[in-house]
């Protein structure tokens, strides 16, 4: 995972055939036929195959790293956040006579990988109770719109998001990124 | 009826559970934003607690993967959605529910 995929990959008819896009997609396939057999495995290949040479996609430099131990803390850490957080929005929405409260909060990520911004805005929005309004990942800025929580929301909030961030670095960091959050 | 029945039944009814609590919060919340939290999130959970209850109804590996994809594209197409959306709202006039906007916000 350490070369830029699609810069050095591997060509065909004159087009880059990233193999690890090729793989993933045919991983895609096999899942979606759920069962292994030779003829699924060529299949999902030439598949992959006809879909990367035909819809080639910018190359990117590599900037993920996937941490299998740290993937699963942070699996665990996000089911459990999921669970809570639906069931904080779920008592505000039956607490009838009351508007909940909300509030905006501004929040600064420490990793400067647009990647890593992008995984933890996506982790942010699919928890319930936190709403991202604006993304400058350019300047690693972001908006969140918050529900539900009461007390010191902007403290709660920025320590919240800076421990999904630091999971997520963990889990999905390159080298330079976890030196990043040190 | 035997465990995993019984297991299957609970997700399914927990996660139309949480379905309609998102329903309720849809007509409850005040403001474009706070509704967005109950249009877009609680599918995530209650989505996830049903697919899990059709895994359990026939617990085979060649259900696992096609209830596994549906599960990790609803977690990324959901973000993107509340994305799309509450900054559209956001951008388009602020929230009309009376939070603070930061000054100078919002940027176009």
């Amino acid at each position: 995972m350490s070369r830029p995929d699609g810069d050095r990959a591997p060509r065909l008819f004159g087009r880059p055939v990233p193999p690890r896009t090729v793989a993933w997609l045919t991983v895609v396939w096999l899942l979606l036929w759920g069962e292994l057999s030779v003829a699924n495995v060529l299949g999902g290949l030439l598949a992959a195959l006809a879909v990367v040479w035909l819809l080639p996609l910018p190359a990117r430099k590599p900037a993920l790293r996937i941490h299998p131990a740290r993937l699963l803390v942070f699996l665990a850490v996000f089911a459990a956040d999921l669970v809570i957080s639906s069931a904080r929005v779920a008592f505000w929405a039956l607490r009838f006579g009351t508007v909940p409260p909300m509030e905006i909060v501004e929040v600064r990520l420490r990793t400067s990988s647009e990647v890593m911004a992008v995984l933890t805005v996506v982790a942010l929005s699919a928890l319930p109770g936190s709403l991202v309004l604006e993304a400058r990942l350019a300047d690693g800025e972001l908006i969140l719109h918050v529900l539900g929580l009461t007390g010191d929301v902007q403290g709660r909030t920025r320590e919240d998001v800076a421990k999904l961030e630091a999971r997520i670095v963990a889990a999905f960091g390159t080298t330079a990124d976890r030196e990043e959050l040190r | 009826m035997n465990a995993l029945d019984v297991a299957a039944t609970v997700c399914l009814l927990l996660g139309a559970a949480l379905a309609f609590v998102a329903g309720v919060g849809m007509v409850r919340f005040p403001a474009t934003l706070a509704r967005m939290h109950a249009a877009t999130k609680p599918q995530v959970l209650s989505l996830h607690l049903v697919l899990l209850a059709m895994w359990l109804h026939r617990p085979t590996w060649a259900t696992a993967g096609p209830l596994l994809l549906a599960a990790v594209f609803q977690v990324i197409t959901a973000a993107v959605a509340a994305y799309m959306v509450g900054r559209a709202a956001y951008r388009g006039g602020g929230p009309e529910d009376g939070t603070a906007i930061p000054a100078g916000e919002p940027r176009a």
